[in-house]
């Protein structure tokens, strides 16, 4: 392998045959003399344009191989393989290694000469060399090409603050998040979980199977997680209220009035009484607005998200408690209508923000959310982003929609897991996440196979690694298909079976990997 | 098989087998530079550049002359044969070349080669004598070229072996050749002896040679070029030239054939073609019977294209056969500075 040119931070490396590079590996040029050197990531692979081989191949082409008898040299035939697939692979610069003990520095500018050894680098020495992983391990799989483990550091990633993960559909990005949770209860960190999918619930199978039962709390909106009207609180309520049930100003005003009326005198504030206070009020001025936030109570109570009953409400502090060693809520948000997805997130951040804010003593939570932009509004982004960062929510944004990221977000992000994508317009947007170059991001994560990912922030000391992530078994939801293959059979499902059975709204769950 | 055909495949396995003389003492070599190799690539060396006068008096007259192209003709196998030579390194006793040939059958392309010989003035009249004599079985003689034309020599030679393989193979077909059937001053890299068994052996297996000029000139006692009087004219024309034919200066030069300008498709460019005929058809209804015989590319029968094709040491072959030297003799390879880029740059 030798260099072929340099420019900029771009090295091209060519090769023969017989080296074999991958996109994504990375290369070690030494210069002994100067025990100076570059690391080298591999970015694209392409054949040489050899002089001639237009020619060759057209003239191959013109007449099937099979109609051509050659007398040539034995050996020529294999020195003319050699030559017509030499390879050309284009690199970037990533780092620079100085001294005898071949220190990685941040990269100087330094440009080696011709005359160096170029070899490929182990992974593990990189890893090594850069210090990643400690302290507070979590393993999020193995290096691509060498197979070495890779290991990102709880508090890295912590110190970062923001992580996306990003992906199409199907390549493994709710894996990897999984992972990083997992990695992060094991070392006694709480999380919360906005789960679009349902496909986080089923963890606790996978802790309960070492031993870290009761860790992974599944909260079903209606089911096991209702919330009292006062706890929601007014703010977040006239939120959902005007942007997931599209309440007018008029409408607003008269049921702040009679929340505040209802808060002044110390009397419960559930949606009955919220009603009957603004019936009650001969200065409501019209009816017609109490008949609108009626329906609209309506559609609320249907949900079950709302109870009036103490004993059977959901806070986030107590649930939080009941993880004292670590562990997560998982909110499960399949299949709800926008306003319980609207009540659940705001509410939950709501608390959080206060709890974190009025208890500096309060232990930071690790707050992940799957296709955040189908629940967060744009208002709330920068909040979430800057204020609740700095007081101690660490989040991990999961999407397969990386436009649908506000640029703020892209831009404040510290660790990132790219999976495959095809979109150029996803690659432009994604660029600035991880101060990578754009040739880096099109050219690797175009290419990058299921589970497998590229990974680069902090955590990796800003050096991009591609990975494959591991098994993990875990119980998900079931999708509900009317077409099923299982085990090789094919069948449909087109009986009508009546459910009986009082446990029915339990899904049922299947085991699978990934 | 034939005792040729047994003979040819023995020489060819020989060729193939056998390494560069005196290489391995050589130490090192200098490379010609890839971009400059097709540029020295050698296709062909006769009389095909020559400027012909034509003692025939203007356009009428060689209208006059035309050979009638409608009448019967017979479609028959249409075989072509190509070489070329490049020089691939220098030494510091001589040069490498390589030379390939191919030949266009009617089902297959065959092709011998690149083979690779180190050429020095000590070796040169031993590679010269191992041609006419063992090959060819022709009196030796002490005109060896020199050393830079001895790659074009040597593809000469292996041409005419591989024009004898392949006239071995067919009966009562068209072979074609690039080039002329001249013989003296136009083809003194070929003895003549040589050339009269090649014609000899194609007419015995009642084949008719058909060798086409690329670049030859032909001009009209009226200074009018032929060719372009042949362009003009509406459809195929077929015109002997024969005994109307001269070369200024010469009292030697021999034509082992019959000479036509001929353009053998409407829109196709005009040739010289010098037809050796199997004895039994006349040369014109030779090249009638190829006007039906094959397609043609811009006048040019694709037979003979695809030879000139497939006999052609491309650049990654060149690179290929300079990556074997070194490889395989272990030879260090020497970059000299080119002397006239360092004087005259950037002019040179």
């Amino acid at each position: 392998m030798q260099i072929l040119d340099v420019s900029g931070s771009e090295v091209l490396l060519l090769y023969g045959p017989r080296e074999e590079v991958e996109v994504g590996e990375n290369i070690m040029v030494l210069d002994e003399k100067k025990k100076r050197g570059l690391v080298i990531q591999i970015i694209e692979i392409n054949l040489a344009n050899v002089p001639g081989i237009l020619e060759d191949l057209i003239r191959n082409e013109s007449i099937p191989s099979s109609k051509i008898i050659q007398n040539m040299p034995p050996d020529l035939k294999q020195f003319i393989g050699e030559v017509r697939n030499i390879k050309v692979s284009t690199g970037k610069i990533r780092k620079e290694i100085a001294g005898n003990d071949q220190d990685i520095v941040p990269w100087t500018g330094w440009v080696p000469d011709r005359e160096v050894s170029v070899k490929v680098v182990d992974d593990q020495w990189l890893i090594t060399k850069l210090k990643i992983g400690e302290p507070f391990p979590i393993y999020v799989g193995n290096t691509a090409y060498d197979d070495s483990r890779l290991n990102l550091s709880a508090y890295d990633i912590q110190e970062g603050g923001t992580t996306v993960i990003i992906g199409k559909k199907g390549t493994g990005k709710s894996h990897a998040a999984k992972m990083l949770l997992l990695g992060l209860i094991k070392h006694g960190a709480r999380c919360i979980v906005f789960d679009v999918n349902d496909e986080y619930s089923g963890l606790d199978k996978t802790l309960s199977e070492e031993k870290q039962d009761q860790q992974i709390v599944s909260l079903n909106p209606g089911d096991n997680l209702r919330f009292l009207l006062d706890y929601i609180g007014l703010d977040v309520f006239i939120k959902v209220l005007k942007t997931s049930l599209g309440a007018g100003a008029p409408s607003i005003y008269e049921l702040s009035k009679a929340w505040r009326d209802l808060a002044k005198k110390k009397e419960p504030i559930t949606l009955e009484t919220l009603l009957n206070k603004m019936e009650e009020d001969p200065q409501t001025s019209n009816k017609s607005i109490v008949s609108a936030l009626e329906r609209r109570f309506v559609g609320l109570t249907k949900t079950g998200l709302l109870t009036d009953d103490s004993d059977l409400a959901t806070t986030l502090e107590n649930e939080l408690k009941n993880l004292s060693n670590g562990g997560a809520l998982v909110f499960n948000l399949k299949g709800k209508s926008a306003e319980v997805r609207n009540v659940v997130v705001s509410t939950v951040l709501s608390k959080l923000e206060n709890l974190l804010e009025y208890n500096k003593n309060y232990p930071p939570v690790f707050l992940f959310a799957e296709e955040a932009h189908l629940y967060i509004g744009d208002t709330d982004w920068q909040d979430i982003i800057t204020r609740m960062r700095h007081l101690g929510t660490f989040q991990f944004y999961i999407t397969n929609t990386p436009t649908s990221l506000p640029e703020m977000l892209i831009r404040q992000t510290d660790n990132l897991f790219l999976f495959n994508l095809q979109n150029d317009e996803d690659f432009k947007h994604v660029t600035p996440a991880i101060r990578l170059d754009n040739e880096t991001t099109t050219a690797v994560a175009k290419s990058l196979p299921p589970r497998t990912c590229l990974v680069v922030g902090t955590a990796t000391r800003e050096y991009p690694f591609v990975i494959r992530t591991p098994d993990i078994k875990y119980a998900a939801g079931e999708t509900r298909r009317f077409f099923k293959f299982d085990k090789g059979v094919a069948s449909i499902t087109n009986d009508v079976v009546e459910t009986k059975d009082a446990d029915s709204k339990k899904k049922s769950r299947e085991e699978f990997s990934l | 098989m034939s005792e040729m055909q047994t003979d040819f495949k023995k020489i060819i396995g020989e060729m193939l087998e056998s390494s560069p003389q005196d290489i391995e003492a050589v130490g090192e070599f200098e490379p010609t530079p890839i971009d400059q190799i097709v540029e020295k690539q050698d296709m062909e060396e006769d009389d095909s550049k020559e400027i012909f006068s034509v003692t025939i008096k203007d356009r009428q007259s060689l209208k006059e002359r035309m050979v009638d192209v409608s009448v019967d003709s017979t479609k028959r196998l249409v075989i072509a044969i190509d070489s070329s030579s490049v020089t691939l390194a220098k030494t510091k006793n001589g040069i490498i070349a390589a030379i390939k040939a191919a030949v266009v059958f009617d089902d297959h392309v065959e092709t011998f080669g690149p083979f690779i010989h180190h050429i020095t003035n000590n070796n040169k009249q031993k590679i010269y004598n191992y041609f006419i004599n063992e090959i060819f079985d022709l009196p030796v003689t002490k005109n060896v070229a020199v050393l830079s034309k001895m790659p074009d020599r040597i593809r000469n030679f292996l041409e005419r072996l591989i024009q004898r393989y392949a006239a071995s193979k067919v009966e009562n077909a068209i072979i074609l050749w690039d080039g002329s059937l001249g013989t003296g001053k136009s083809q003194f890299d070929t003895p003549e002896d040589l050339m009269k068994i090649s014609l000899t052996m194609a007419k015995g297996r009642g084949s008719s040679i058909v060798a086409i000029t690329k670049k030859t000139t032909l001009i009209l006692a009226s200074n009018e070029s032929i060719f372009s009087v042949l362009s003009d004219y509406d459809g195929p024309a077929i015109v002997d030239l024969t005994d109307k034919i001269e070369v200024f200066g010469s009292r030697i030069y021999k034509i082992l054939g019959t000479t036509f300008a001929a353009k053998l498709t409407s829109n196709g460019i005009p040739f010289r073609i010098d037809v050796s005929s199997d004895g039994k058809s006349k040369p014109s209804s030779v090249l009638v019977d190829l006007m039906r015989s094959t397609s043609f590319y811009h006048g040019y029968p694709v037979e003979l294209r695809n030879a000139h094709i497939y006999s052609k040491i491309t650049k990654d072959e060149a690179l290929a056969c300079q990556k074997m030297i070194a490889t395989t003799y272990n030879l260090p390879i020497v970059n000299a500075p080119d002397i006239h880029k360092v004087l005259l740059s950037p002019f040179g």
